[in-house]
């Protein structure tokens, strides 16, 4: 059944996008069930999927395109209502970040936080992958504080280093690749969140739907791969 | 499967990859679809050899490339016409040592050139595309060669000189009014802006690429409420605070945080890639009239 709130809308002929009510932490709930409910019992003809934070966006074989408008609502409803298991456990990864950024000191001017204040605020919630994207392996981290919601840069970066930990809007995020970006760089961490190198199961270190705890240390400890943990 | 030296590649000129369908079931760890720039081009190239749909295509960018064919080959030419007496849309014979330069200047910006059963290329989560922002590249420069994965000059019966009907290739001279249909936030859009997307006569900005297409012709006035950032489907007409609308391309993020007025009807979008820069390009509303025969 859909849920009050719910609603669902063609994106095009061959993509329909979903938005899920019921407050945000509702929504990214059923989001990652929808998703679940996908890889599970994939629907006919779909080729693509993505979460957003409150949405999910479907994307239909070319072939599909006829058959679309009649059987939408149909598909809508099999994914949003399926049960998922409730086993589900979402994977949780530690991070450890050093707090070093190059806008530490903007981003305390403009929130009126002193700086002990800033790392605990933003190190403290056990956030989630809300999505992934801008680029192979960003994560998308939600709640952010609050306190810590700010405009991106007026001015963007041209250059930013893969491991940087961003705060922009109501999100923070952490730069996989090195990449222009107009995010406010707080800190950095080790963990290599994309390795194009590697076999496709072990290329990205999160996934949506994943617990991220990030924790604040002076200096890395050695080993960055043994900050994943099932 | 016989791995034969079939190209040297002696310029890449403007642009010069390694294309097939793209990518699927990565877009959700922010792995663009990437894939031609043109698939309707790379696909009448593969057809015309008989080839599968994904068999990996050479795919180039306006002028300046040069090939030089190290075996005798039959290749399929598709989307811009760029080589001397060598027309796109139909099968050629290539000789041992022939050079192929992209030199001749004609309607469209992207060429598709097909082997017998396609280029033999690495593969990153099951497509050839390259992606060098993502890591996934080739890097193909001057010096490199390209391999045959089979036989690169079969003797088919009637194939040397195989072409499409000429309803098949699409004249890039002249497109047709594309189809726009709405997209999540083009409700937000005032009557007036959307009024001024579809009486435009947009041309595509020199500065566009295959992540996105920048379109010159008026600024768009995007609604004052901001979005959080939503999954994004390549043909996304987004319009940023600066009014500028931005297509998004294969190689384009799979998210983002702008109003997104439309989005390209998918099989419409070819001539939207194949429009060089200056070219007028004009939407209408997908909703309102029916398809026009082409």
């Amino acid at each position: 059944m859909m849920a009050t709130g719910d609603t669902w809308r063609f994106y095009g002929p061959e993509a329909i996008l979903i938005e899920f009510g019921g407050g945000k932490a509702t929504a990214l709930r059923r989001v990652a069930s929808a998703c679940q409910a996908i890889s599970s019992h994939p629907p006919n003809g779909l080729r693509d999927y993505v979460p957003g934070f409150s949405k999910l966006l479907l994307i239909f074989e070319p072939s599909l395109r006829r058959q679309l408008p009649s059987r939408a609502a149909e598909i809508v409803n099999t994914i949003i209502s399926r049960r998922t298991p409730r086993i589900f456990k979402p994977r949780l990864h530690e991070l450890e970040v050093v707090y070093d950024g190059p806008d530490l000191e903007f981003v305390c001017e403009k929130t009126g936080l002193n700086l002990e204040r800033l790392i605990a605020l933003h190190s403290r919630p056990l956030y989630t992958v809300g999505m992934l994207g801008f680029s192979p392996g960003f994560p998308y981290l939600t709640p952010l504080d609050r306190r810590l919601h700010l405009g991106r840069r007026d001015v963007p970066r041209k250059w930013i280093e893969p491991g940087s930990v961003a705060i922009g809007g109501p999100h923070t995020g952490i730069y996989s690749i090195a990449s222009p970006g107009g995010w406010h760089l707080l800190g950095r961490t080790n963990a290599a969140l994309f390795v194009p190198e590697n076999l496709p199961e072990e290329m990205f270190l999160l996934a949506p739907g994943d617990k991220v705890r990030l924790r604040p240390v002076n200096e890395f400890s050695i080993s960055p791969s043994a900050s994943s943990q099932k | 499967m016989t791995r034969l030296a079939l190209v040297r590649i002696e310029a890449v000129g403007a642009g010069l990859s390694l294309q097939d369908r793209g990518r699927r079931g990565w877009l959700r760890f922010g792995v663009p679809p990437s894939g031609a720039m043109d698939s309707q081009a790379a696909l009448y190239a593969n057809r015309l050899l008989q080839n599968p749909p994904a068999a990996p295509v050479l795919e180039l960018y306006r002028l300046g490339a040069r090939l030089r064919f190290l075996a005798p080959a039959l290749i399929a030419l598709a989307g811009a016409s760029v080589f001397h007496s060598l027309p796109s849309w139909r099968t050629h014979r290539v000789c041992k040592e022939q050079v192929l330069s992209a030199s001749e200047e004609g309607p469209g910006v992207w060429t598709y050139l097909a082997i017998p059963g396609g280029f033999e290329t690495p593969t990153w989560l099951g497509s050839a595309s390259e992606n060098p922002r993502a890591g996934f590249s080739s890097h193909l420069t001057a010096g490199d060669i390209l391999f045959a994965q089979e036989n690169p000059d079969p003797h088919l019966p009637g194939i040397g000189n195989r072409f499409s009907s000429p309803d098949a290739y699409a004249d890039y001279q002249r497109p047709p009014l594309l189809r726009v249909h709405a997209g999540p936030q083009a409700s937000l859009f005032s009557r007036s802006a959307r009024k001024l997307f579809f009486e435009t006569e947009w041309k595509v900005s020199a500065d566009s690429d295959r992540c996105g297409y920048r379109l010159d012709g008026a600024l768009v006035e995007a609604p004052g409420m901001e979005i959080e950032s939503e999954p994004v489907l390549v043909g996304s007409i987004q319009i940023p605070p600066g009014g500028q609308p931005l297509v998004t391309m294969p190689d384009g993020p799979t998210v983002g945080g702008y109003h997104k007025i439309g989005v390209v009807d998918p099989e419409d979008l070819f001539w939207l890639a194949q429009s060089k820069p200056g070219h007028v390009i004009k939407f209408r509303p997908a909703e309102e009239a029916p398809s026009p025969s082409r």
